[in-house]
């Protein structure tokens, strides 16, 4: 199964363009490699017929963490440890490492990538609804031009991305914190470790003299891809935080939900789950 | 396919050539007969295939060879050599931490590449550590005593 692929270790971004811009060829790029390799080995649809495995070892500017004044610009190919590690440190984006710690387990979180959560876009990814709640943007190279998009406009439907084939994720740009804002990360799963998210959710909100001034809500594998509720976040601005009121709009939830998917077969149980998961974070924010 | 990987492996300056492609644990058992690793689950829950990669514990079953290339490689054949993760062995002994053996190589890497990081680590802490080891005899009561014991002292 692997024998048909070669695998080239790029040293710069040219190299790259040189191998995905031939359409003639079916490339796929490795990061940590915890999907990729399971995916080759599954011989699952995504990663059949791949012609050239693609690794970015040498390429030393998509491992690195830089500092901007407003934002960090965090290379695609930082693995999940070593993103905790820098923002536990800074203490920053809290949600975002509450949410990786809980990945898989503590051998594929020393290789997997933030790039490549992103990427795969499994409708489950825990680092997502985090990343869309600090309105994250990614950053995209290709030979003629380098476009940045809002994360939420990137992710497409599951395990598919906007992402063309002669381009890749080089960067993911995240807006520094706004202090006033308060949060929570929740996954609800099998088990606590080694254990796929049911639900997940993020929020991050700004409370000011018992009134919502503003709230970002988004979940994972609730929705075929992970989302941000806008709409439900519009209803809390300027309301008070009472427990009747978050209880309302909170319940509007579902609606909103299944009129993007419609009815599935474990809704029964996860739609009321999850609006008792999200009250329950609104509201500890607001004590 | 002709790739040649240098790598150090337990100690070792390696340098091969790669003839057909394989995962790193497939590498390291089947070319360079290191036997302690093993394939449980193949998809990087078990923990019985890790490996020390720059310190860090990594699932070898989830790696190419290829990605082998440039780093420092240790399994138990290499981490033997040190004195503290002797002391980690006979803890394991001692405490009862081994039945069937199957998960304790991949153990005894994971409880050693907490040991390198942190120097006191808590038992929640070394719950954590594990958390990608599957043991299905000991019940990990064992395990974790050994580890703590290791670290912390009887």
């Amino acid at each position: 199964m692997f024998n048909n692929l070669k695998y080239v270790s790029c040293d710069s971004f040219e190299s790259v363009f040189e191998l995905i811009n031939d359409s003639t060829k079916k490339n796929c790029i490795i990061a940590g490699g915890t999907d990729v390799i399971t995916g080759i080995r599954n011989e699952s649809n995504r990663f059949k017929n791949i012609d050239y495995i693609i690794d970015f070892k040498k390429i030393i500017k998509v491992h690195q963490i830089v500092e901007n004044e407003k934002d960090y610009l965090v290379g695609a190919f930082v693995t999940f440890t070593e993103l905790t590690d820098y923002f536990e440190n800074k203490k920053e984006f809290r949600l975002l490492t509450d949410a990786i710690n809980r990945i898989g387990n503590l051998q594929v979180r020393n290789r997997a990538t933030i790039g490549g959560n992103i990427v795969n876009c499994a409708p489950c990814a825990d680092s997502v609804p985090p990343l869309l709640v600090y309105g994250a943007t990614v950053i995209l190279a290709s030979s003629s031009e380098e476009r940045e998009i809002e994360l939420s406009d990137f992710l497409v439907s599951p395990y598919k991305t906007t992402l063309k084939e002669n381009e890749f994720l080089a960067y993911i740009r995240i807006p520094k914190e706004e202090k006033e804002y308060k949060g929570n990360f929740v996954k609800l799963g099998k088990r606590r470790g080694v254990t796929i998210s049911r639900i997940s959710i993020a929020v991050l909100a700004k409370i000011e003299e018992n009134k919502f001034i503003d709230i970002r809500i988004a979940s994972g594998a609730i929705t075929p891809i992970a989302k941000r509720f806008y709409s439900i976040e519009e209803k809390f601005k300027g309301k008070e935080t009472n427990t009747e009121i978050i209880k309302q709009i909170v319940s509007e939830i579902a609606k909103e939900v299944l009129g993007q998917t419609g009815i599935r077969w474990s809704y029964p149980y996860k739609l009321p789950v999850f609006q008792q998961l999200l009250y329950s974070e609104i509201k500890k924010l607001t004590l | 396919m002709n790739v040649t990987i240098k790598f150090k492996l337990n100690g070792k300056e390696i340098i091969k050539a790669i003839t057909e492609n394989k995962r790193a644990l497939d590498f390291l058992r089947d070319d360079m007969l290191l036997t302690s690793l093993k394939e449980g689950c193949g998809v990087g829950e078990c923990g019985v295939c890790t490996i020390l990669v720059n310190k860090k514990a990594v699932n070898s079953c989830l790696m190419l060879a290829e990605q082998l290339n440039g780093e420092e490689v240790y399994t138990i054949e290499g981490l033997i050599e040190f004195p503290e993760f002797k002391k980690l062995q006979d803890n394991f002994l001692k405490h009862g931490a081994i039945q069937c053996g199957f998960c304790t190589p991949g153990m005894l890497v994971s409880s050693y590449a907490l040991m390198l990081k942190n120097k006191n680590a808590s038992i929640e802490e070394i719950k954590q550590a594990i958390s990608g080891n599957l043991c299905r005899c000991t019940g990990y009561k064992p395990i974790i005593k050994a580890i703590d014991t290791t670290i912390n002292g009887e």
